[in-house]
């Protein structure tokens, strides 16, 4: 029984001990952090003393992306370097991406004291597993009707998720009726126009051609020409924010009608009041698609007293019927539906202004006001 | 009384403490801490090292002190294949990297780039130094001295969205480019620097007059401030091509304003970036355009172009000639007087990060 704890400490000591060959070790399987086990106490002990900056321990050990092949390893990833827990532990600056290749390396010879062992750099491979997404879809591309106008402003491409940024405009293409790419149809920015989200994009037309008077309409004509048909294709190679495809490409076909220079004016909309104490939606029908984002954020109901009703707007029938669900049930009484006067068209045209204004012939509409409002009564009971 | 002896001394003593005070009145505003930048965003150099810095998610401005205030030698950079070491230092392939801007320190000479890790909405915001050696490595955004204040009228909606396409600070004041992803607006701002408590800054609109005819909204994608006879002017590009003239002191709240068009830019022209300089005592735009490569327009006369009202004549407005050489520039800014600095795509894919002489 005396040697019971004799082979617990030998035991111990072994597990303690340098015998260990240095090794890497992964922690979880995020790679938070990653690990230089196997060196002893004494190691750990001489390497603190050192001071060692990031490049020095880089020397030792440290963590690089998996070059391609025939390419030359790049500079090692930045981190923090640190002694705890009996290891020498390197915390990377940014987490290590799932999908991409890392290099791990160490070289045990650069611990003083262990150079004489002459033991070979060790290098370990970390993947991390990419979780298995359902692939990406466009869930709808507004507006949603199949005529446009000519000087069609912009589309709202919606995805299913987030998307990657950076390439969008090459794996967009607006086709002829011929299957031709028109060139260059959109407004390329660096920037690319996405929401908070990256589920929306905007693309707008190239303005410099839909604009009159501008060289590139004067070089290249309209994006869009009356009566002809197009399709707007969105490609399945856009990559979506995990790097991988489409399911499948998307294809918008339309045909072009008149080019629109008309403003919007909510006094041509027809208002169907709800009935009293219910909760049903107030329905406005317009005479023309208007901007679909712009109608979901720049209309409102306001009560009796100008207080923003609170509910859920939807807009339907090709972007013409816009209706709102309120939280509460119907008061009988007087209540404004309120536009703001920056609501557009699809073709850019404003409550406030028109696309082009004809500083010559100011027969459209100049509304100076932020907002424009129409009255409309829910009825108390009894009366229809 | 003061003895005369120690009043000039008080005297002295009064102008070497207010000299250091209107220094110091840059920083001054600033707290230490860390500035959370949610998105990477344009960059532009303030005096004594004052970087700002665009964050169009969180629709916010921010001004850094780089503390880097030391002047650095002679060395131009020159780093091949800058994206693969960047990617390589970040942890990620080149192709999950965008560098969005770069902007060069005068004072020191070090670039600063601003650089997205990733391209999904959650890409983080990382700020990089190259300096003068070409060592690249990252400018930690901890216990720094920083401002920071809200773009104005930011929207409260997460699909509703300014892009911030420019950024430059002029005479106290950061003017900021932008255009939203929802309705066809433009908006200049001018934020006064230091920040002030509340979120300040006039945001004008801005129009182009095709022709003194017909009048559009037109959002500006990039511009360059420009001295013209001794007025500050902006040099802006419209995203439907003209480049127009704005006085600055045309730049006021509520103002329409409407730029004078000093060149019409043609088709394809992507407008990237702007420098002004001088050489051989005349003034030069050099604009990088995606398309059109690097472009060296000449600035005389061009206070008296009255703005383009006739169409078609290409002899109308400033001449421009194309460097043939420099191709694939993505970023182009001053690094000195004599020099930019570019950041290009070569033939086989990777950028490379290098200065130019200014042609």
């Amino acid at each position: 029984m005396r040697s019971v704890p004799w082979l617990c400490a030998a035991w111990v000591a072994l597990l303690l001990g340098g015998e260990d060959a240095p090794s890497i070790r992964i922690n979880d399987d995020t790679a938070q952090t990653i690990d230089v086990a196997g060196l002893s106490a004494k190691d750990l002990e001489a390497l603190g003393k050192l001071g060692w900056k990031s490049e020095d321990w880089q020397a030792l050990f440290a963590v690089f992306v998996k070059p391609a092949a025939g390419k030359e390893r790049g500079p090692a990833l930045l981190g923090s370097y640190r002694i705890e827990k009996g290891v020498v532990r390197f915390e990377p600056r940014f987490p290590l991406v799932r999908g991409v290749r890392y290099q791990a390396v160490l070289d045990p010879a650069r611990v003083p004291g262990r150079a004489e062992l002459k033991e070979k750099p060790i290098e370990k491979e970390i993947l991390l597993a990419k979780a298995k997404t359902e692939p990406t879809v466009v869930t709808e591309v507004y507006p949603t009707a199949d005529k446009l106008p000519e000087n069609q402003l912009k589309f709202y491409l919606h995805f299913s998720a987030p998307m990657n940024k950076g390439d969008s405009y090459k794996h967009i293409k607006l086709l002829d009726d011929k299957g031709k790419a028109v060139d260059v149809p959109f407004l390329e920015l660096e920037q690319e126009l996405w929401d908070g989200t990256g589920t929306r994009l905007t693309l707008f037309c190239d303005p410099g051609r839909i604009k009159r008077g501008l060289k590139p309409r004067e070089e290249d004509g309209p994006v869009l020409e009356e009566g002809k048909s197009y399709t707007l294709v969105i490609e399945r190679a856009f990559e979506d924010a995990n790097g991988n495809p489409l399911k499948e490409a998307f294809r918008k076909k339309f045909k072009a009608l008149a080019p629109d220079d008309k403003q919007p004016d909510p006094k041509t909309w027809k208002i169907k009041a709800p009935a009293v104490g219910t909760r049903d939606p107030l329905v406005v029908t317009i005479p023309k698609s208007l901007d679909h984002a712009l109608l979901e954020r720049l209309v409102w109901v306001a009560d009796g007293k100008g207080q923003k009703a609170a509910g859920k707007v939807t807009v339907n029938e090709h972007e013409t019927v816009w209706q709102f669900t309120p939280e509460k049930a119907w008061e009988a009484g007087m209540y404004q539906l309120v536009a703001d006067t920056r609501l557009e068209d699809l073709a850019g045209n404003s409550i406030a202004k028109p696309f082009e204004v004809d500083v010559f012939h100011p027969v459209q509409r100049e509304v100076k006001t932020e907002t424009v409002t129409v009255p409309f009564e829910v009825q108390p009971k009894g009366r229809r | 009384m003061l003895p005369r002896k120690s009043l000039a001394f008080v005297a002295l003593a009064g102008v070497v403490l207010l000299a250091g005070s209107v220094r110091a009145d840059l920083t001054e505003s600033m707290k230490r801490g860390t500035p959370e930048i949610k998105s990477a965003g344009p960059l532009a150099f303030g005096p004594e090292g004052v970087l700002f810095v665009g964050d169009p998610q969180a629709a916010m401005l921010f001004a850094i002190d780089t503390g880097d205030r030391k002047e650095g030698g002679k060395d131009l950079p020159k780093v091949a294949n800058v994206d693969e070491k960047i990617a390589s230092l970040l942890g990620i392939e080149s192709k999950q990297l965008q560098i969005v801007d770069a902007a060069v320190n005068p004072i020191s000479g070090t670039t600063y780039l601003s650089v997205a890790r990733g391209k999904g909405p959650d890409a983080k915001a990382v700020l990089l130094t190259v300096d003068r050696a070409g060592k690249v490595g990252e400018f930690v955004l901890k216990d720094v001295k920083f401002a920071s204040t809200e773009l104005p009228n930011p929207a409260k909606d997460k699909q509703r969205a300014d892009a911030i396409t420019h950024i430059a600070y002029v005479d106290g004041k950061v003017f900021v480019a932008g255009l939203s992803n929802e309705e066809f607006s433009s908006k200049l701002r001018s934020i006064p620097f230091p920040f002030a408590k509340a979120a300040d800054g006039a945001s004008v609109e801005i129009f182009h007059g095709s022709h003194g005819k017909i009048e559009t909204a037109s959002p500006v994608r990039t511009f360059v401030a420009c001295d013209i006879n001794g007025e500050a002017n902006l040099l802006c590009a419209y995203t439907c091509t003209p480049l127009v003239r704005i006085p600055v002191k045309d730049l006021e709240p509520g103002k329409k304003i409407k730029g004078t068009t000093v060149a019409e830019l043609g088709n394809r022209n992507r407008p990237l970036d702007m420098v002004v300089y001088s050489k051989g005592g005349k003034e030069y735009i050099l604009m990088a355009n995606s398309a059109r490569g690097v472009m060296k327009i000449p600035t005389e006369g061009v206070e008296k172009i009255a703005g383009i009202t006739e169409r078609v004549n290409d002899k109308a407005g400033l001449k421009y000639e194309t460097i043939e050489s420099l191709k694939g520039v993505e970023h182009l800014g001053r690094f000195d007087k004599d020099h930019a600095l570019i950041v290009k795509r070569i033939e086989g894919g990777n950028l490379s990060l290098e200065t130019i002489e200014l042609p």
